[in-house]
C-alpha cells in the first residue's frame, strides 16, 4: 500500500535493477516492494533497521549520534543511499509474517497507528481506524521516518482458534 | 617587411579621447601588444600579437580599450573556414604540431544544453531549501556488497553494531571537486587558492601530476594526490600527503597523449617539487610504462594501496573514449575505488590542437554509458564515478549526477572564477591573469586570498543552486538524484542519442 509519489523513483529503480529487479509496471509503488524484498529478504537486513535506509535520518542528526550508532547509520546511508525513498509517502508492507508501516522522513504524508489487544491498525487517517475499531487501546501518530512494526508471534499464531493471529509488538524499531 | 599571410584574430580599438597614456596596458600585456612611443606620447598596438585575454581592457582605468573578435578576416568559405587557413599558415611557417590550451571549442553538440531538468507540481510537493534540510553531502569510494552487523550490549539503544569494515571514503560537503591541475601548469598562487578553497568548503582539490609543493602540505586533508605516467614527485611521503590517490591514465583534452612541461618552466621550486633537475623538460610518456593491461593497472592500484596502508581510496582517471564503458568495467575490476572520466571538452595546459578538437567523446554520453554498463554488471557500487570535462554550471553538475555520476570535477570553471578569460594560450606560459604561468612578474597578479574567496563563492553559489533545483524536484538528498534519469528529458535529440543517454524526450511522461 502506498500513499504518495516517489521523487527518487528513477534512482531507486536503477538501484534495484543492478540486482536483477526489472520495473515493468508503470507505477512508482512497484519499486518499494522490490526495495523491501532486496533489503529485508535477500540482504537480510533486520526489519527493525530498514527505516534507517528507506527514510534515513538527516546527516545533521547522524552527526549527533553516539559513536557506535553513528558508525552504523552512516554506513547504512553510504551503502544504501540509492535506496532512500525521497518524496511524499506513507507505505504499508506486509506478508503473512509481518506488517510494516513507514512514512517519509519529513512527513509529507500522514500516518496513524493504533492497537487494540492483538490487533495493529495503520492508516493514513484516524477516521478509518475508528470506523473499524472505535476505541483502540492506544492510538499514535508516528514521526516521519519512524516505523510501525508488527510481527506475527509464531508461537501463538493460529492457536487461538478464531483464525486471528497474535501480533507481537515488542519488536521495536532500532532507535538511534 | 616580411610577408605575413596570417591575419590578426582581434581588433584593438583604442578611444584616443579616453586614453591618458598611463601605460597600464603596456605593462599588463605579456605578449607585447601595446607599445608606448614617448616622443609622440602615443600608444601603438599590434593586434597580430593579441590573444584576446582582455586583461588590458579589464584594467584600463578610463575604459579606452575594446578588444573585439575579427569575424571576416578571410573570404567566407563554408568548407575552408578561417581557422583552417590560419592553422595552415602557422604550420607552413613553423613546421610544427600546433599547440593549444583549455578545452575543445568546436561546435559539437553540447548535450547539457539539450537536456532539461524536472520539477514537482501538485502530486509531490517541492521543498523549500531555505526552510527544510537539503542534503548534498557526498561520499566517494568503494561500497561493500552488503553490511554485516553484530549485536552489542554496550552500544546505546540500538543493540546492534557494524561488523563490516567500510572501505576508506572521501566525504564531500558538496558534489563538486577541483580536478587535477599541476603546479607547473598553473602557478603556486593558483594551486594555493584551489587548496585553501577546497579545505574551507569541505571538498577536495587534485595536485595534478606535478608533485606537491610543501606550502600545500597544510591542506593535505583535502588533497587528492595524482600519480601520472611521468611519476613526478612521487614517493611514499607524497602518496601519504593526501586523502586519496588518483592514477592518471588520460585526460579529456588529449586522450592517448603524454605531457610536456618545457624546461624553461622548470624553475628551482618546480624542480624540487617534481624531483627533476632544474631547466630540464618534464616529459610524461603517453602510456604508463608499467601498465599495458587491466592486470598491470590492478598491480599499480594495489601497490599504491599498500604504500598508503589501505587507508585511502585509490582511483583512476581516464579520458572519455569510444570504448569507455568496458574500460570503466575493467578499471572497477582492477580494484579502483573511483573512476574519474574526463570528457571531450576537458581543459589542458597544453595539448596538440588536432587531438584536443578531434579525439574522445562528450562526457554526457560517457557517464550515461558507464553508469549503465556498471549497473548491468552489478558492480556500480564498487566504485564512484566522477564526471569532468567541461562542467560549466550547477545545472551541468546536477544533470551529470542524474545521469549517474556521484560527483563532478571542475577545473576550467575554477580558473574562470580566478580570472581566466579562456584565451587558450596556457601553453605559452604568458598568462596575463597570473594563473597558467611561472613568471613572477605575472604570478603576483593572482592574490591567493582573493583567489580563495572567489572559489569559495563559486562553490557556495553552485551548491545553493543545486539545492534549489533538488528542492524544486521534491528531493531533499543528493543521493536520491544519482542516476535518476526520470528527472531528465532530452530536447531536440534523436532516438539514438536519447537511447545512449537513457532519457525520454521532453513531452514524454512515465
Amino acid at each position: 500500500m502506498h500513499n504518495g509519489e516517489i521523487s527518487s523513483y528513477g534512482t531507486n529503480k536503477r538501484f534495484v535493477s543492478g540486482f536483477g529487479y526489472e520495473c515493468t509496471l508503470s507505477t512508482d509503488t512497484e519499486v518499494i516492494a522490490y526495495l523491501f524484498d532486496l533489503i529485508a529478504r535477500k540482504q537480510k537486513i533486520d526489519i527493525r533497521m530498514i527505516h534507517l535506509i528507506l527514510a534515513s535520518p538527516l546527516w545533521q542528526e547522524i552527526e549527533r549520534m553516539p559513536r557506535d550508532n553513528k558508525e552504523l547509520v552512516k554506513a547504512l546511508r553510504i551503502l544504501y543511499g540509492s535506496a532512500l525513498i525521497n518524496g511524499p509517502f506513507s507505505i504499508i508492507v506486509g506478508n503473512t509474517g509481518f506488517m510494516y508501516a513507514l512514512n517519509d522522513r519529513i512527513k509529507l504524508r500522514p500516518l496513524v497507528a493504533a492497537r487494540k489487544n492483538d490487533y495493529l491498525f495503520v492508516s493514513s487517517e484516524e477516521a478509518s481506524i475508528r470506523k473499524v475499531c472505535p476505541s483502540p487501546d492506544i492510538l499514535w501518530h508516528p514521526d516521519g521516518g519512524e516505523p510501525v512494526i508488527g510481527i506475527v508471534n509464531k508461537k501463538v499464531a493460529g492457536k487461538k482458534g478464531d483464525g486471528t493471529r497474535s501480533v507481537k509488538l515488542d519488536d521495536q524499531p532500532v532507535k538511534v | 617587411m616580411a610577408l605575413k599571410l596570417n591575419q590578426s584574430e582581434f581588433i584593438i580599438e583604442r578611444d584616443e579621447n579616453k586614453c591618458i597614456s598611463c601605460q597600464v596596458c603596456v605593462r599588463q600585456c605579456s605578449n607585447d601588444v601595446h607599445e608606448y612611443d614617448s616622443e609622440g606620447d602615443m600608444i601603438y598596438s599590434d593586434s597580430l600579437k593579441c590573444v584576446g585575454c582582455h586583461r588590458c581592457e579589464s584594467l584600463c582605468p578610463t575604459g579606452a580599450l575594446k578588444i573585439k573578435e575579427r569575424k571576416s578576416q578571410f573570404r567566407t568559405n563554408y568548407n575552408w573556414s578561417a581557422s583552417h587557413l590560419r592553422d595552415i599558415y602557422r604550420q607552413a611557417d613553423s613546421g610544427g604540431v600546433l599547440l593549444t590550451g583549455m578545452g575543445c571549442d568546436k561546435p559539437y553538440t553540447v548535450y547539457w544544453d539539450r537536456i532539461l531538468f524536472n520539477a514537482s507540481q501538485v502530486t509531490n510537493p517541492s521543498i523549500d531549501p531555505l526552510r527544510e534540510p537539503m542534503e548534498i553531502k557526498t561520499f566517494i569510494g568503494r561500497k561493500p556488497d552488503r553490511l554485516e552487523f553484530k549485536s552489542s550490549r554496550s552500544s546505546k539503544n540500538t543493540g546492534v553494531r557494524l561488523k563490516t569494515k567500510m572501505s576508506p571514503q572521501l566525504e564531500l560537503s558538496t558534489p563538486i571537486m577541483f580536478s587535477a591541475m599541476s603546479y607547473g601548469s598553473i602557478s603556486l598562487n593558483a594551486c594555493r587558492s584551489l587548496a585553501a578553497a577546497a579545505s574551507q568548503f569541505g571538498t577536495y582539490y587534485n595536485t595534478g601530476e606535478g608533485g606537491m609543493h610543501k606550502d600545500l602540505y597544510e591542506y593535505a586533508k583535502n588533497t587528492i594526490i595524482q600519480v601520472a605516467s611521468g611519476r613526478f614527485g612521487v614517493d611514499a611521503d607524497y602518496l601519504n600527503k593526501g586523502s586519496a590517490v588518483e592514477i592518471k591514465i588520460g585526460q579529456g583534452a588529449k586522450p592517448g597523449i603524454g605531457g610536456h612541461l618545457p624546461g624553461e618552466k622548470v624553475t628551482k621550486d618546480i624542480s624540487n617539487t617534481r624531483m627533476i633537475p632544474e631547466g630540464t623538460d618534464a616529459l610524461s610518456p603517453a602510456p604508463h610504462h608499467d601498465i599495458y593491461s587491466i592486470e598491470d593497472l590492478a598491480q599499480l592500484i594495489n601497490a599504491l594501496k599498500e604504500a598508503t596502508d589501505w587507508s585511502k581510496p585509490v582511483g583512476v582517471k581516464v579520458s572519455a573514449v569510444h570504448n569507455i564503458a568496458p574500460i570503466a568495467s575493467g578499471i572497477v575490476r582492477a580494484g579502483a575505488d573511483f573512476i574519474a572520466i574526463d570528457g571531450l571538452r576537458g581543459g589542458t595546459g597544453a595539448a596538440p590542437q588536432i587531438i584536443r578538437d578531434n579525439v574522445g567523446i562528450p562526457i554526457e554520453l560517457a557517464v550515461a554509458s558507464v553508469d549503465e554498463r556498471l549497473r548491468e554488471e552489478g558492480i556500480r557500487h564498487k566504485a564512484s564515478i566522477i564526471a569532468g570535462g567541461s562542467i560549466r554550471s550547477s545545472s551541468d553538475a546536477i544533470k551529470a549526477i542524474a545521469l549517474g555520476a556521484d560527483a563532478v570535477y571542475i577545473a576550467t570553471a575554477a580558473l574562470i572564477a580566478m580570472g581566466c578569460h579562456l584565451c587558450q594560450k596556457c601553453y605559452t606560459g604568458k598568462c596575463n591573469w597570473g594563473i597558467a604561468t611561472q613568471d613572477p612578474y605575472l604570478t603576483k597578479r593572482l592574490n591567493p586570498e582573493i583567489g580563495t574567496r572567489r572559489l569559495l563563492n563559486l562553490l557556495r553559489s553552485w551548491s545553493l543552486e543545486i539545492k534549489e533545483m533538488l528542492g524544486g524536484a521534491g528531493i531533499n538528498a543528493i543521493e536520491s538524484l544519482k542516476g535518476n534519469r526520470e528527472h531528465l528529458r532530452g530536447i531536440g535529440l534523436n532516438d539514438r542519442e536519447l537511447e545512449v543517454l537513457g532519457i525520454k524526450h521532453a513531452g514524454e511522461a512515465w
